[in-house]
Formats: structure tokens, C-alpha cells, sequence
């Protein structure tokens, strides 16, 4: 036969529980969660790179090829691309509609550009979060 | 008397269900404390795992477009087909010595720290030897010098069986001297077929025709005249250093864009590498490879 103080410690104790499952799993599930975005940073850059989109929106300044392949991402995440001259900013370039108040995933690669008779080394990187 | 024993009971029923929960506690904790933690380590070892990785593969596609090659390997019954997209001459006015120091600079000075590894690079065998190896066929695809106005299949004769050489060069072809050239009228080890073209479409004859077996010990040369005394050799056989069943192209003017298919004996996995070192933190030295299959 139950009693209040059954129904009250069966209460106590589920809450203990469901606070302990909450937050552990809170802990476990957070790296987990960034890696997908992570690699889908590294895909893009790695991409852009070797198709030479980094090279051609360095070279000539135009975004635009860069911004088509942030808009082909998922609606669900926000990325931005920094391009720099070695190592000052040229341009950023972001996906339309969001901004990150903090950057869950953050992806560098180099870049070589032929121009003329120089030859030079830059960097970009693309930054991201899930859209909130 | 009895409410006395049944109190004690309780009591002690009471306490068995505190020191289970207790337990039940500490062991949930014990778990998720051990599971966090190994996937924790698991996920930062995969990370890291994939970071080197990409930072390998960052610093390899840095030095193919700073050479503009790439390589890549395909299969066939019995058969590995090596394929170099490429572009002779290199752009003449750029100091490639220079570049290479420049690279390595930035990579040691700035990039290094952006990434937080630390990384070394050993260009220097390279830039004195500038080739690829492909394992295991112990054959070659070699520069002239990083300036690059040749390029030299050769290796074990016996593992090259054939070449395709698909070429635009961006000049007008005025004539095609190939006295020194002689196809041959019976079945060889080396089958090599020319597709070469100028700006306008106009296809390239060598000795009136595009394909066919060499002699792979004789050295087989052509000479393609160009618009403004530019001039492209192309070379099968036993090109002078190279053994027997080379290929060579060579421009120093013409600006020539080709793919050089290698056609080698046997469906073994293979690796095309280039003897320039990088290290990621510390790790075991590994040379470029840019490209396996």
C-alpha cells in the first residue's frame, strides 16, 4: 500500500536520477555533436581548394563561387569563410542569413596562387556553427 | 515489545534500500564517468587523426599547384594506368627556388602556429631531384628541374607495356619533323598513342599516323614545329638515360597541357609519391604522396 512518504521518496529519487542522466549525458553527447560540423568544414575547405575556387576568389576578388558553395550547405548551419593574403584578411564571405555567436568548428588550409611572375602563399579558413 | 522489533525491521529494511540506491548511484556515476571519458579520448584521437591527415593532404595539394601536376592511378584487367595531368614549360619568370623557400617559410613562421602542430618540411632532395616515384612498378615520372620544361616517364622496362599522351599546345603547328621516328610494323612492348593538338584543333601526325608499337630500345623523336620557333619534342623508347620503354615531353616555349596515361603490367595497389618529408608533430617522417589507388 503506498504511502505519501512512498509517493514522495519514489518522486525524490526519479528526480535524482533523470538529474544525473541529464546532465551526463549533456557532457557526453557535446564533442559528438561538433564533429559532423567539423567535417563538413574540412570537406569544403579541402574542396574549394583543390577545385581552385580559393585560388580564383583570391585572385580576382570575386566571392561569388565561394558563397554558392556556403549556400549549398544544410539550412541548419552557419559557416563563414575568412580569406587572407598571408596573413591579413582579403575578404569574408558567409552563407545568407545567419551569424555565429560562437564558432563550434573552425577549419585552416593554405593555398598557393600563380599571378604574373609571383608566385604567393596564402590562407583560408571557414568557420561555423548550427544556426540558432 | 513487537512494534519495538517491527520498527527495527523497517530500520533495517530502510537502510537496505539507502545503501542499494548508494550503490546504484555511485555505479551509474562510475560508468558514464568511464564512458565520457573513453569517448572523450576517442573523439580527440579521431580528430587528431583526421586534423594531421588533412594538414598532410593541405601541404601535398600546396606543392602539385605550386609544380601544377596532379596524379592519379586507375585499374584495369591486369593492368595499372598511371596518369599525369600537367603543363609544360613551368611559368619561366617565376623563381621556383624562391617559391619552394617561400612556402616552407610561410608554412614554419605562420601556418604552423595557426593550426597549433608543429610541422616540418624537407624540400630539398626535390628541388635537386624533382620526380615521383610509383610503387611498386620502380618506375619514375621526372623533371628536368623544378622549372620544369620535361617531363621523363621511365623505370623497369619490363612493367611499362603503354603511353597515351593527350596534348593541347597553345601555338599554331607549322610542321612536324619525324625522320627520327619509326613505328613499328610488328607488335612490341610498348604501344604508344599521340594525341596531340594545337590551339586551332589541328591534330598532330607523326610519321602519318597517331598511334602504333616502337622499338622500346630505339630512341623514337619527333620534333613539332610551332607558329613563332616554338618547339615541343616528343621522345618513346630508349630515350638516352632513361633505360628502355621511356616517354618524354619537352617544351620550352609552347605552353603544352597534356595527361600522360602510363599503361603497367599487373593490378597491384599503388602509390605515387614525391621525396619532399613532412612531418606533423613529431610523428614518424612520411614522404608527399599525391596520388594511390
Amino acid at each position: 500500500m503506498l504511502t505519501t512518504d512512498a509517493v514522495l521518496a519514489a518522486i525524490i529519487v526519479g528526480t535524482l536520477l533523470s538529474a544525473i542522466f541529464i546532465t551526463l549525458d549533456r557532457a557526453l553527447t557535446v564533442p559528438e555533436r561538433d564533429r559532423p560540423l567539423k567535417e563538413m568544414c574540412a570537406d569544403i575547405m579541402t574542396t574549394a581548394e583543390k577545385h581552385g575556387s580559393l585560388e580564383r576568389a583570391w585572385r580576382t576578388g570575386n566571392d561569388e563561387e565561394l558563397r554558392q558553395i556556403l549556400n549549398g550547405v544544410p539550412a541548419t548551419v552557419c559557416l563563414r569563410i575568412n580569406v587572407y593574403t598571408y596573413d591579413s584578411l582579403k575578404f569574408t564571405t558567409s552563407n545568407i542569413g545567419c551569424t555565429c555567436d560562437e564558432d563550434l568548428a573552425v577549419f585552416k588550409r593554405t593555398f598557393v596562387s600563380k599571378s604574373g611572375n609571383q608566385m604567393s602563399i596564402n590562407r583560408a579558413e571557414v568557420r561555423g556553427c548550427y544556426r540558432s | 515489545m513487537l512494534q519495538i522489533l517491527k520498527d527495527k525491521r523497517k530500520g533495517f529494511v530502510y537502510s537496505i534500500i539507502f545503501g542499494a540506491f548508494l550503490a546504484l548511484f555511485l555505479l551509474i556515476a562510475v560508468y558514464y564517468t568511464q564512458t565520457v571519458a573513453e569517448n572523450d579520448l576517442s573523439v580527440e584521437y579521431a580528430e587528431n587523426i583526421e586534423k594531421r591527415s588533412c594538414l598532410y593532404d593541405d601541404l601535398v595539394t600546396d606543392v602539385m599547384d605550386m609544380m601544377e601536376f596532379r596524379a592519379r592511378v586507375d585499374h584495369g584487367p591486369s593492368a595499372t594506368y598511371v596518369i599525369f595531368e600537367d603543363k609544360l614549360p613551368s611559368k619561366p619568370k617565376i623563381n621556383m627556388t624562391q617559391a619552394f623557400d617561400d612556402w616552407e617559410f610561410y608554412i614554419d613562421e605562420v601556418y604552423e602556429g595557426k593550426v597549433n602542430e608543429n610541422i616540418t618540411l624537407n624540400t630539398t632532395y626535390y628541388r635537386s631531384v624533382p620526380r615521383a616515384y610509383i610503387d611498386p612498378f620502380e618506375c619514375y615520372y621526372k623533371y628536368d628541374d623544378i622549372k620544369k620544361t620535361e617531363a621523363v616517364f621511365y623505370g623497369e622496362d619490363a612493367n611499362i607495356r603503354n603511353y597515351t599522351i593527350d596534348a593541347v599546345v597553345e601555338a599554331k603547328l607549322t610542321s612536324v619533323k619525324d625522320k627520327d621516328w619509326d613505328w613499328s610494323d610488328d607488335p612490341t612492348n610498348l604501344y604508344v598513342v599521340i594525341n596531340i593538338q594545337d590551339f586551332t584543333g589541328s591534330a598532330v601526325f607523326v610519321d602519318g599516323r597517331t598511334e602504333g608499337y616502337v622499338e622500346p630500345d630505339e630512341n623514337n623523336e619527333a620534333e613539332l614545329k610551332f607558329a613563332g620557333n616554338k618547339r615541343v619534342y616528343i621522345n618513346a623508347g630508349g630515350y638516352p638515360g632513361h633505360g628502355e620503354s621511356a616517354f618524354r615531353i619537352s617544351s620550352t616555349a609552347a605552353a603544352t597541357h597534356f595527361n600522360l596515361t602510363a599503361g603497367l603490367v599487373g593490378d597491384e595497389p599503388t602509390s605515387v609519391w614525391l621525396p619532399i618529408g613532412v612531418n606533423i608533430q613529431g610523428n614518424e617522417d612520411s614522404y608527399a604522396v599525391v596520388a594511390s589507388g
